[in-house]
């Protein structure tokens, strides 16, 4: 009980602090939750169904079911394949068209389940549609107010935070990649090894990954040609990733940090050749579209609201 | 069954994502290689490779008894020479382990990796040398130089 009392006083703190208007906020958010049932199913369809039609994308000798599909070691691989296809397709079928009731949600959470678990039979972790899986599972939990005029104070509030922790979760694991740079960071200062502070890093990170993978961006020359506007991308990203999960308490944040992080994966998808395409629409639907921040943006609050920088630059600004 | 989901929702929901949030920190800050599923670390690109690199090669100096003028790298030689289906990381990961087997005089090791090697990358009868190499990436990128490089030993495949 105790716990559950220090959660809700937590859940009105952030309630309070990222929305200033509830209703507004709903109809926004019952507007904008279809959009992540909708890419769950355009991408079963077309990168799933229609792709792996002569060509599943992995071989079958590497397929090795995680606990999650343990029912696949009673079936061939083909068979496998096929349920893993038709079922994420009918799952996200359902999700998108009756994303408004909790069973179909629940659905859809079950068919991402399987299909990233699919994903993940292959060796590491598979972690571009991971985080859909997560904030899917959550999605099962809006209350159910899709057509309510009225709803109480506790499900407008419920239904909005569900949103939040969407958002948090997605915005978390930005953080998490920024913290690991940054310990990173700390032990190669520690150990005088070349760190994030050299104007090399960018690009060392660029031939590293070419020579280990044989990929490489189309502006890999480019960058190695021009190692300091590389540092300073990369010292771009890292500040926009570790500072993330402060912005999930900021709405005026919302949408910069949605831009800057798509920025941040063409970016990455320009030196390095690696593509998050799954995420990139996450940001859109949860945080360009977020429904807590307002339509119309105040460069000066954005700025200022921005962890550190912000600090440093409010003096000029507030003059 | 309604009151208690709308009392209880948050704190289920704020323990779910604290829980995802605090388990990956620690995969991460643990270092555990293989995550444990439905756990991911984010811990990627977290170090700076070193601007001096050692690595292995594998140089083809001929095939079929025919010598080359020059060595050349069996990873780019597939277009002119050698009849190959060369996954790059994979490859790599096997020549390094090869390379690593022959710095340590471990005969069975050697010859294991050899066999790989020459059964999943090597079509034809072909001699080739693992080179230990020195090298600063982004010198070998821009003009392919090396540092330093020392020939280890020289095969000649099945």
């Amino acid at each position: 009980m105790i716990i559950k009392d220090h959660i809700n006083r937590i859940s009105n703190l952030i309630f309070n602090s990222i929305c200033n208007n509830p209703e507004k906020s709903l109809y926004k958010a019952i507007h904008t939750i279809p959009f992540f049932y909708y890419f769950i199913f355009f991408h079963a369809i077309t990168h799933v169904l229609f792709a792996w039609k002569d060509n599943p994308p992995f071989a079958a000798q590497a397929f090795d079911p995680i606990i999650v599909l343990s029912w696949a070691k009673l079936l061939n691989y083909e068979s496998v394949v096929f349920i893993i296809q038709f079922g994420f397709f009918l799952t996200a079928l359902i999700g998108a068209i009756f994303y408004k009731k909790t069973i179909a949600r629940f659905i859809s959470a079950i068919g991402l389940i399987q299909f990233h678990a699919f994903l993940s039979s292959f060796g590491p972790v598979e972690h571009g549609w991971i985080v859909w899986m997560w904030i899917g599972m959550v999605f099962i939990f809006f209350p159910n107010i899709w057509h309510e005029n009225k709803p109480t104070k506790t499900d407008l509030k419920n239904f909005l935070l569900i949103f939040w922790a969407a958002q948090f979760i997605l915005l978390s694991i930005y953080s998490l990649a920024g913290i690991g740079k940054f310990f990173g960071l700390i032990s190669q200062l520690i150990y005088s090894q070349t760190s994030m502070l050299s104007i090399d890093s960018a690009a060392l990170h660029i031939t590293d990954w070419a020579t280990k993978t044989g990929y490489s961006g189309l502006m890999s020359n480019f960058i190695i040609d021009n190692t300091f506007i590389g540092w300073l991308g990369f010292i771009g990203i890292f500040y926009f990733q570790i500072t993330s999960i402060f912005a999930a308490f900021k709405p005026s944040l919302h949408k910069l940090w949605g831009v800057a992080l798509i920025m941040s994966h063409i970016a990455i998808f320009l030196a390095m050749g690696i593509a998050f395409i799954e995420t990139l629409f996450l940001h859109l639907i949860l945080l360009i579209s977020s429904p807590f921040s307002k339509e119309t943006i105040n460069i000066k609050k954005t700025i200022c609201d921005m962890p550190i920088l912000g600090r440093i630059l409010k003096i000029p600004i507030k003059n | 069954m309604n009151k208690f989901i709308q009392e209880w929702l948050f704190t289920i929901v704020a323990l779910y994502i604290t829980t995802l949030f605090i388990s990956s920190l620690i995969i991460g800050l643990t270092g555990i290689k293989e995550e444990p599923y439905p756990f991911f670390s984010w811990f990627v690109f977290t170090k700076v490779p070193e601007k001096i690199q050692n690595s292995f090669q594998i140089n083809v100096l001929g095939y079929e008894n025919n010598f080359l003028e020059f060595p050349i790298l069996l990873d780019v030689s597939k277009k002119d020479l050698i009849d190959t289906n060369i996954n790059t990381p994979e490859y790599n990961r096997r020549v390094s382990l090869l390379g690593g087997a022959i710095k340590e005089r471990n005969t069975n090791l050697i010859n294991q990796y050899r066999e790989n090697i020459e059964r999943l990358f090597i079509n034809k009868k072909t001699i080739y040398e693992v080179e230990e190499i020195t090298f600063d990436p982004i010198k070998r990128w821009v003009n392919g130089e090396i540092i330093k490089s020392r020939a280890l030993e020289k095969f000649t495949s099945k």
